[in-house]
């Protein structure tokens, strides 16, 4: 057991180097996280308010429409953010590892 | 006065117990290696370092200078929540491949990734010292907002009781004085009290603010019978500058030697997902929150100059205090939460800059007690350094204190996020690359042409950076094995 990291040999799995693989996050983990982060950019670009013309703002929750549809979308993609850093795989160097370092 | 009292008090009390945290995290202590020093041994777990992360990123910046630009910009700072959130979005590309190879190679500064990453190469050496430099050069800008910061509050809050050039000195030394005795540890462990009393503080101001002033819609009403064009949408240029400031604070954010440096701290790959799932909802808790604080001010100070408004918050607490005892001492929290942002990035930043100086600029081996030893008296140095030229330059804004630091510290970026995700990006291009996004850089501010069409002229810069280091990859060798082992998944 090593005080630092916990257990970094049953997080990670065994050595990288050969004798063992370290356990990948599901598929469908990776593919839901990236298409989190396209959302987050997409939300980004709707957050600025380049499609608007020179209309007068109407009133959303007590704010010019353009500052509310910006937070709402900061709202959303601080969620979708959120969820992604869940879903991301951060390995922890092996036992074999650890013992190695310099 | 009765505001002033309990000001002078609650600082007095509030510095006491940062004394008390900093003897407790010098008994705690394992050794006197820069490990256990500058990292807190790599022990610090979700709660803690999801803290000190919220308080280093959340500073006198924000805290004073946010709410100043929101008064001075109007709705279209809003962008600031947005480009707060960028910087835990980008942050994606960088920690999940980073973190791995810090363990591994127990890296302790932002250098030793470029040690390790152009390690051999022709201008590796030379890249590793102009990387260090700039991160230096950003982080002693970081600290000098900082201390301008302290000392406008203290001045504000103690109603000149303690003047802004005593506080500025008074508070550098605490911060001094915790960060030598204690380490990364005292300023995690201040950093975790300083997050609390900070999110307590600026959601009583919020709940003040709108109550005051009888909601969202009457707020909007009150700005624009101060100024009638603040609703329109802003202009294609504001819109652009909206675009190149979420660029500019997402990319160059992510090289902060602090947050580098909290990556390689955390105890594990989880805590370090799990604290920045946390901190993708702290932009709205926080720069949301003093931006509003700021818009607020519109109605209630009419007329402020460019160097008032970064007063509008401690201008606000005063109004707040003057209402009564029990609101004083409402304020009062929110004066230490405030305090205790713009203490908590001083520490960080501090910390952070003697080991980046003690190890990397002036080459001290990690693996020496006498490195800690090296980097405490560097921190003396630069702290009294920059405590004096707060002194001497207070009349600076403090929106304008950050930019310039960001366009110097978005030229790293390329020998980090692009150095981490492919293995032919060579050290001698990268080199010469940054040289040129930072002589850009530096002309833009040397010739006040600090945006061409709303971009950031560190963007520009930094887009040349990239291209000319990318173009120079490609055209020469292919990396060695071990740069395509740690760079190529």
């Amino acid at each position: 057991m090593n005080a630092r990291s916990g257990n970094p040999a049953a997080e990670t799995g065994t050595d990288r180097r050969g004798e063992g693989v370290r356990p990948e996050p599901p598929r469908w983990a990776r593919w839901l996280r990236r298409a989190l982060l396209w959302g987050v950019g997409l939300l980004y670009a709707a957050s600025i308010p380049w499609y608007r013309g020179d209309a007068p703002p109407a009133r959303l929750f007590g704010l010019p429409d353009w500052v509310a549809i910006a937070i709402l979308c900061y709202a959303a993609a601080a969620i979708l953010n959120s969820i992604a850093w869940l879903l991301t795989d951060v390995p922890e160097p092996t036992a074999d590892e650890e013992a190695r370092r310099p | 006065m009765m505001f002033e009292r309990i000001g002078v008090a609650g600082l007095i009390g509030y510095l006491a117990i940062l004394i008390g945290i900093a003897l407790a995290a010098r008994l705690a202590r394992k050794s006197g290696s820069p490990a256990d020093h500058f990292l807190a041994g790599r022990g610090l777990g979700v709660f803690v370092l999801f803290l000190t992360l919220y308080a280093t990123a959340y500073s006198g910046n924000s805290l004073l200078g946010y709410p100043g630009q929101a008064y001075r910009q109007g709705f279209s700072w809003v962008m600031a929540t947005g480009f707060m959130l960028s910087i835990i979005v980008v942050f994606h590309a960088l920690a999940p491949k980073l973190r791995p190879i810090a363990v591994r190679e127990g890296f302790v500064t932002p250098g030793d990734w470029v040690r390790f990453r152009f390690s051999g190469e022709p201008g590796s050496r030379a890249l590793l010292l102009s990387v260090s430099s700039l991160m230096a050069v950003a982080l002693a800008n970081f600290l000098f907002g900082s201390l301008k910061a302290m000392g406008e509050l203290t001045e504000q809050f103690t109603g000149a009781a303690i003047s802004y050039e005593w506080g500025v000195f008074l508070l550098a030394g605490m911060v001094l004085f915790y960060e030598t005795v204690g380490g990364m540890r005292a300023v995690a462990w201040t950093d975790a009290l300083q997050g609390v009393l900070m999110m307590l503080g600026l959601g009583a101001l919020l709940h003040w603010l709108l109550a005051g002033s009888g909601g969202l819609g009457s707020l909007t009403n009150q700005i624009l019978e101060v100024r009638p064009g603040a609703a329109d949408v802003p202009e294609l240029r504001e819109q652009i500058n909206w675009f190149s400031t979420i660029a500019l604070m997402g990319l160059a954010s992510v090289v902060y030697p602090q947050a580098i440096q909290r990556i390689y701290a955390a105890r594990s790959g989880r805590v370090l997902r799990h604290s920045f799932a946390l901190m993708s909802f702290m932009p709205l808790m926080t720069t949301l929150v003093v931006t509003l604080i700021g818009l607020a001010a519109i109605a209630q100070f009419r007329g402020l100059g460019d160097i008032e408004a970064d007063r509008v918050m401690p201008l606000l607490l005063g109004a707040w205090a003057r209402e009564g005892l029990w609101l004083s001492l409402a304020a009062m929290i929110v004066f230490l939460g405030a305090l205790a942002a713009i203490m908590s990035t001083a520490d960080s930043v501090l910390l952070s800059l003697a080991s980046v100086a003690a190890e990397d600029l002036f080459g001290r081996s990690r693996r020496k007690a006498g490195t800690t030893r090296f980097g405490k008296r560097i921190a003396v140095v630069v702290m009294a350094a920059m405590a004096l030229l707060a002194v001497l330059a207070r009349d600076v804004t403090l929106w304008g204190v950050i930019e310039l630091k960001m366009e110097l510290l978005i030229q790293c970026v390329p020998a980090f996020l692009i150095a981490i995700h492919w293995s032919r990006f060579r050290a001698r291009p990268a080199l010469v690359g940054l040289a040129f996004g930072v002589a850009i850089a530096i002309a833009g501010v040397a010739f006040d042409a600090k945006r061409i069409s709303g971009v950031h002229i560190g963007v520009v810069g930094f887009a040349v950076n990239a291209a000319i280091a990318c173009i120079g990859s490609l055209l020469g060798s292919p990396g060695s094995a071990s740069q395509r082992v740690c760079c190529s998944e």
